[in-house]
């Protein structure tokens, strides 16, 4: 027990959940802001026959950062659904291997996903491509916040992968 | 390949991954990504391209902002007292009924799908409330959690709509007629699972036979000091009745539109904590964080379904399986039968939404021509949509109660089972007595 | 067919974008004997939003795809040329318009990787209100809501109150009174029976967005000579065919809206026409500034005809 808490990669693992949770309290303030924005546009729009003209754009872009920002740390806290069926069924070494098989297969996802993103973002940056709308935002500034939470999320796999990997040897090990 | 086979495959392989024990939305984007390379001949560098576009528009889009406003306002609720008060408040009123604190869920989904669009927020918000507080009276489990399936995904029904508005958009169908239209079906669909609680507590009794918690929390049924009448009773639920009159309030007033109400209860349910003194700064960040892990849990699939959606698009089969139908010379009662093991079968594997957009640009001119009223084929197109919300393996009710509870996908399905048949009975009801879709848009707006 | 095309658009199957590009795939079929097929899907139908077609198509996601102008002006100021308020008055002066700037728009296409091979107007932007707006009065603290940002700058310029909301949001708000009127054509505000809330339709002529169809430039150059020519040729006859049938409904959409007790005002008062452009010109200059040369190229030749 002693050497897994020592070691690197537990370490490496208590930073990554630290980072995740900074990550996801940003992510909580972006609710926060949905929240005040929706508020400050029903006011104008109700007493001063204005608006602030760029509330769904921009509550569209919070929410997508919200996902990836926090998506670690959902991950971390086991809130994402998988079926456990099976899982719960086999022997505590099996559930390692299962454990590795189900994070590697995230980590495909994950760079599927940020293969995706990422080549969309550099043409946006590289063009300069803004929103149509009245504030023209360029459009790499809020799928950077995407890019930096999947990118934050393939790390956290890959530490978990390596976790895994870990447990699944010293479970072999005890075996002996 | 005919589409059939192919939507067959992608369906075993849908129900492969997700047995396998890897995250759904893992699992699905696999599966999409598999169906494009295979069945739809693409290298993987096109389907990423495909991908990117819509992964950005499904996590990023205005409609879906009210869930985690929803799911905020639902967490903030259970940690207040309101809550307990809603329960304690509702009991005089469902005593009297066998089932007792079960109907809280449909009668709380019907109420609170009134001010939501969305069925996933409505289950979600509902749920957390509900379902712990259904559990510490050890009520049956799988009444518990199948009604609030079930009642859930009135949000689509109830207006407002988010799947109506898409229809209604589409067909170039008055929104507002298709609101009043889902209203009488939305309270028949409501009454009917309540009535089926009824009878099935009736018959074999309302609690679990071996309760699993045995260390049970003192139940706020069992909590009820004597003497607990009406005017308390009225005076626990207040909070609630104001906060939802207020969102209702200011929907029908034009201060706010649909989309916005999740911001009005919020600010609402924010100032009535903040005034009754219940919200402390660790309730406020407590619910927020677990308002966030919800939510994202809820976009990860979303996107993930979307990925499928898109790829059975690229693959026509919907398309494919509608132009079936078009080109079958049949009845309207034919016509309707058909359609529905059509849209259960893609309910299972696509979302509400992709299954209107991809089949009714097919349907459209048959409807007609079959001289169906687009009203009436509207409704009937949303309670579909609702039973795909409840079927295994892509059903978004299914696994947010799945998040909440714990309770096994695959249970959680079988329990859903009874309220999808009491659906398509109720289709069948309104295919017989069309007047229940039709009775208030016509004195409405004729 | 030897090529099986995957078309994607944001409008709806009854929409006259959507029954264009109907036309064309229908025209496209028989001009190639069959061998270019292109599925539709209508609606958004493949998950692809306007905003991303323009780079869907550029990475062969997407084979062919429909985009109204307006939403690409974040790539390219030009795009805002056919939105531009009070420029193109009319069906004669929107097409002049769309040939002088076909070539620079075509430019733009293909530095991303496309090929422009028709576009198309829709009828133009009035006001659904309840009243007809005869001066530059009965725009004053009008809660209007419009669908673009020179929309937004040109109203409030006039002292109206612009407001944006989602297209999906505007019938509630109608009905609530909590905005009063819409800038759109009679033919998307038939499309949502905006006559339950409103009871005038004022023609101010404010402008007729272009519609473009646009293919993937290496799945254009790949097709042999005679299947180039009919891509093109089958674009030509759309936009024909388009055009006539934009006039055509137009004619029917105003008789449907009397029928539907509405007051029409076809045209409006030129004097007030005149204070409208003059409203619209800060804006007109602030978009030849962005876009350089290009613009007063194509102004200069459009004044000239
Ligand atoms: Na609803
Ligand atoms: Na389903």
């Amino acid at each position: 027990m002693s050497t897994q808490n020592h070691s690197i990669i537990s370490r490496i693992d208590w930073v990554m959940t630290k980072i995740g949770l900074w990550l996801s309290w940003f992510a909580a303030a972006l609710i926060v802001y949905m929240l005040v924005h929706i508020s400050i546009e029903i006011v104008l729009r109700a007493f001063f026959d204005t608006s602030t003209f760029v509330l769904e754009e921009f509550v569209g872009y919070a929410l997508g950062a919200m996902v990836f920002m926090a998506l670690a740390a959902t991950h971390t806290e086991d809130r994402l659904i998988r079926v456990k069926l099976l899982r719960d069924a086999v022997s505590k070494r099996t559930q390692a291997v299962a454990d590795l098989v189900a994070n590697i297969a995230a980590m495909c996802a994950g760079i599927l996903l940020f293969g995706a993103l990422f080549n969309i973002f550099t043409r946006n940056w590289r063009f300069g491509i803004t929103s149509a709308s009245f504030a023209e935002t360029p459009l790499w500034i809020p799928q950077m916040f995407i890019i930096a939470g999947l990118g934050f999320y393939l790390l956290r796999l890959l530490v978990n992968i390596l976790l895994y990997a870990q447990k699944t040897l010293m479970a072999e090990n005890s075996q002996q | 390949m005919d589409p059939l086979s192919t939507a067959m495959i992608i369906l075993a392989a849908i129900l492969v991954v997700l047995a396998s024990g890897i995250w759904i939305y893992v699992g699905l984007i696999l599966v999409a990504t598999f169906s494009l390379m295979v069945f739809g001949d693409m290298a993987l560098d096109r389907v990423m391209n495909i991908f990117g576009s819509i992964i950005l528009r499904s996590s990023g889009s205005w409609e879906l902002a009210a869930i985690p406003l929803f799911v905020w306002l639902g967490e903030l609720i259970l940690k207040t007292d309101i809550s307990a008060r809603i329960f304690r408040g509702l009991g005089p009123l469902v005593r009297l009924l066998p089932g007792g604190l079960i109907h809280s869920n449909v009668l709380g989904c019907t109420i609170f799908s009134a001010i939501c669009g969305s069925s996933a927020a409505t289950t979600a918000t509902v749920g957390k409330i509900t379902i712990s507080e259904l559990g510490k009276n050890n009520y049956r489990r799988s009444l518990v959690l199948g009604s609030l399936a079930g009642s859930g995904s009135l949000g689509l029904l109830i207006p407002p709509s988010i799947v109506m508005i898409v229809y209604g958009v589409l067909a170039e169908v008055p929104i507002d007629r298709l609101f009043a239209a889902g209203v009488l079906p939305g309270l028949f669909i409501a009454g009917t699972f309540s009535a089926y609680v009824a009878i099935i507590c009736l018959i074999s009794g309302d609690r679990e036979k071996n309760p699993e918690n045995t260390h049970q929390t003192p139940a706020p049924e069992a909590s009820i000091a004597e003497g607990y009448g009406w005017f308390d009773s009225l005076r626990d639920l207040a909070p609630i009745i104001v906060i939802i009159t207020l969102v209702l309030g200011s929907i029908y007033s034009g201060i706010a539109t649909p989309s916005e109400a999740a911001g009005i209860g919020m600010l609402c349910v924010l100032a009535l904590t903040a005034l009754t003194r219940t919200l402390s700064w660790d309730v406020f960040q407590s619910s927020l964080m677990a308002a966030l892990h919800t939510s994202v849990m809820i976009f990860t699939v979303v996107i993930a379904a979307s990925l499928i959606s898109t790829a059975l698009g690229y693959l026509h089969i919907p398309v494919e399986l509608a132009n079936f139908i078009v080109s079958a010379n049949i009845s309207p009662g034919q016509f309707i039968i058909l359609t529905s093991v059509f849209f259960i079968f893609l309910g299972m594997i696509l979302d509400g939404v992709s299954i209107i957009v991809m089949t009714l640009p097919i349907l459209f001119s048959i409807v007609q021509s079959l001289g169906i009223d687009l009203i009436w084929f509207g409704i009937y197109l949303v309670i579909m949509v609702e039973v795909g919300q409840i079927t295994p393996p892509v059903g978004f009710n299914l696994m947010i109660i799945h998040a909440i509870d714990g309770v096994p996908i695959s249970r959680m399905a079988l329990y859903a089972l009874p309220f999808c048949f009491l659906m398509c009975a109720c289709v069948a009801v309104f295919y017989f007595a069309p007047n229940i879709v039709l009775y208030l848009p016509n004195i409405l707006f004729n | 067919a030897d090529f099986k095309w995957d078309q994607s658009t944001e409008y709806g199957p009854n929409s006259i974008n959507t029954k264009t590009d109907e036309f064309y795939a229908q025209r496209l079929s028989e001009l190639s004997d069959g061998r270019i097929e292109i599925t539709i899907h209508s609606g958004a139908s493949l998950g692809f939003r306007e905003k991303d077609h323009l780079f869907a198509v550029a990475d062969g996601a997407l084979p062919i795809a429909t985009t109204v102008s307006g939403t690409l002006a974040g790539v390219d100021p030009i795009f805002l040329l056919s939105s531009l308020p009070f420029t193109a008055k009319d069906f004669d002066d929107v097409r002049k318009l769309w040939e002088i700037a076909r070539p620079h728009y075509e430019a733009v296409f293909e530095k991303y990787g496309q090929k422009l091979i028709h576009a198309g107007w829709i009828d133009p932007s009035g006001i659904w209100a309840n009243k007809e707006i005869a001066a530059v009065e009965d725009l004053e603290n009008l809660r209007i809501r419009t669908y673009d940002a020179t929309g937004t700058r040109v109203l409030n310029a006039l002292n109206a109150s612009p407001l944006q909301i989602s297209w999906s949001d505007v019938v509630p708000q109608l009905a609530t009174g909590s905005i009063s009127a819409v800038l759109t054509g009679v033919d998307g505000g038939a499309a949502s029976n905006f006559w339950d809330y409103t009871n005038t339709f004022t023609q101010i002529n404010y402008a007729m967005p272009l519609t473009f169809v646009h293919l993937n430039l290496e799945t254009y150059n790949a097709l042999p000579e005679d299947l180039k020519d009919a891509v093109m040729q089958a674009g030509k006859e759309a936009t024909e065919w388009r055009a006539e049938q934009v006039r055509k409904n137009q004619a029917a959409k105003y008789e449907e809206l009397r029928a539907h007790d509405m007051t029409v005002f076809e045209s409006v008062d030129p004097a007030f026409a005149a204070k409208l452009s003059k409203a619209a010109q800060p804006i007109i200059d602030d978009w030849k500034e962005k876009t350089g040369d290009r613009a007063n190229q194509i102004l200069d030749a459009f004044d000239a005809q």
